[in-house]
């Protein structure tokens, strides 16, 4: 089997948008100038677990440029099926349903927007909005919730990946560990990796009259 | 991020009046700090006075030693042929710290002014003693891994960030700055202030006070100088623990020693103990090892950083041997 193309394994290649990435000319999603845009800022939540008690946007409201404080006291209701777990916390497959109860499921979810003339302004009203919480005990840590862990059963979704069961056997792990001649015994503990990708989440919403 | 107002000036005593005036207002160099706490609302200026025009960028080689402007880049100073010759300790940390991008920003007296990576510093959401003086200190019985073990108390464990003050400590750098009443020399090791001492007053600095220069002397020992610095990853990251040193050795004996430390303290840490400990003996691993015993005479850990004390003991030890090799 071979190639008469050059193996690309070990060699360097040009990612056809390096130049303009490494030069600052490379245009993202939240660069597109579009007339009249207005931006919006979150608020995130400062406690891990809890419920929101009060949210105080007063002086976010009056303060310069402010179009709308928006949380779950005054979004619109998603018109999506409900599930007992929506909210901000999805199973896997499931749409994201935010602004749509009071429940608090991680540190620096959304609990509020606000909207306003320039990304600027929106950002200074969103640090005047204060929220009050009802905290209740977060487990952050894996061993902690270990006495809780389950096999999670197979997935009821639509997505089609997500409906394959959790645990997937080969052969015979068991039969081949006992019958190997040398055993190497230990826990090993991974930390959690990150996808960082260079472009941050952003969204334009335009609305233009069909021609 | 708050709204503020910008101005950018080219004239130092403008600079200065313009700050001293208004105890909202900060100077901006190389932005790669103060931005960056802009952004999280952790410093909230209502005037930022651009001082990058000021002719702060010259390194000047006299017969004292070398001066250098206080909005000399990390870069141009980590490759400058005398410090490189002179002062390797310095190059080395600077080369160390962030990125070359990052670097190619940073300045001196920024640097000398940067502020701690502590977490719970950066997010207003925590109490903090140096963000909100008299709140606490979230980090006592919080993530402490990366927290200081000297130099610390109940109100704050903060670990200084630096790499370049700690080479400047060990240097006898000395800190030129212009304030309203005219002009001063503050040495580095009395600059900064400990954050367990005083959380609130990070330097011995006065609002509106400009650093303009920092100075280091010619002392001739200090070409044989290194720094040693030990982290989580090799590239882009703060010390778990760092050593600045510099030996004099004639005649077998040490002569004249140097020993700083970062990352385990709350302010670039002249090891003057630790010092005194080398003077008289034979370089070696007995004599290394116990002025690493007496520099570390004192440490206090905590949940997570227990390891910190005697990681910075085998950091000096290293980078002693290192300097005792040197030619």
């Amino acid at each position: 089997m071979s190639s008469k193309r050059a193996d690309p394994v070990g060699k360097p290649l040009s990612r056809v948008d390096g130049r303009l990435k490494v030069t600052g000319q490379a245009r993202y999603a939240a660069e597109w100038q579009v007339p009249g845009l207005a931006h919006a800022a979150l608020v995130l939540s400062t406690i891990p677990r809890g419920t929101v008690t009060g949210i105080d946007a007063s002086a976010a409201e009056i303060s310069p440029g402010v179009l709308a404080v928006i949380s779950h006291r005054n979004a619109p209701r998603v018109s999506l099926p409900q599930r007992a777990k929506a909210g901000v916390d999805p199973a896997v497959g499931d749409p994201l349903q935010p602004l749509q109860d009071d429940k608090v499921y991680y540190n620096g979810q959304p609990v509020a927007v606000v909207v306003a003339d320039t990304f600027e302004l929106a950002v200074q009203a969103a640090g005047l909005v204060r929220v009050r919480y009802r905290e209740q005990r977060a487990v952050t840590e894996f061993a902690a919730a270990m006495a809780d862990a389950f096999t999670p059963g197979r997935h009821k979704s639509s997505d089609r990946d997500t409906r394959k069961p959790a645990d997937y056997h080969r052969g015979d792990a068991d039969k081949a560990l006992a019958e190997a001649p040398v055993k190497v015994r230990h826990t090993y503990a991974i930390p959690d990796e990150n996808h960082n990708p260079m472009e941050l989440h952003a969204t334009i919403a335009a609305w233009a009259a069909r021609s | 991020m708050e709204l503020f107002s910008y101005v950018r000036l080219d004239d130092p005593k403008a600079a200065v009046k313009r700050v001293s005036g208004d105890p909202s207002a900060e100077f901006l160099a190389g932005g790669t700090n103060l931005v960056d706490l802009m952004k999280l609302s952790v410093r909230t200026p209502a005037q930022v006075v651009d001082i990058n025009p000021l002719p702060l960028t010259r390194i000047e080689v006299t017969d004292s030693g070398v001066r250098i402007g206080a909005l000399v880049t990390n870069t141009d100073l980590a490759y400058h042929e005398a410090v490189r010759k002179r002062y390797p300790v310095l190059s080395e940390a600077l080369l160390s710290g962030a990125t070359a991008q990052i670097r190619n920003m940073a300045t001196v007296g920024g640097n000398l002014m940067q502020r701690t990576r502590c977490i719970y510093f950066r997010d207003t959401a925590w109490a903090c003693n140096q963000r909100r003086p008299g709140s606490g200190c979230s980090a006592l019985d919080g993530y402490n891994r990366g927290h200081a073990v000297l130099g610390t108390s109940e109100k704050c464990i903060a670990v200084h960030p630096s790499d370049m003050c700690v080479a400047l400590a060990a240097l006898d750098a000395v800190v030129h700055v212009q304030g309203p009443r005219g002009k001063r020399s503050i040495p580095v090791v009395d600059f900064h202030v400990a954050y367990g001492e005083n959380p609130a007053r990070l330097t011995t600095l006065r609002h509106g006070e400009l650093i303009t220069a920092v100075e280091l002397p010619a002392t001739a020992f200090f070409a044989r100088s290194h720094y040693l610095k030990v982290r989580d990853r090799a590239s882009f990251e703060f010390a778990l623990t760092s050593v600045a040193s510099a030996l004099e050795i004639k005649a077998g004996k040490i002569t004249a020693a140097r020993v700083a430390l970062g990352g385990v303290a709350t302010k670039p840490w002249r090891a003057t103990a630790a010092e005194k400990v080398l003077l008289g003996e034979k370089p070696g691993k007995s004599a290394y090892a116990a002025a690493a015993r007496a520099a570390l005479r004192g440490a206090r850990a905590y949940k997570h950083n227990a390891f910190k004390a005697e990681l910075a003991r085998r950091a000096i030890v290293r980078a002693l041997t290192v300097v005792g090799e040197m030619a």
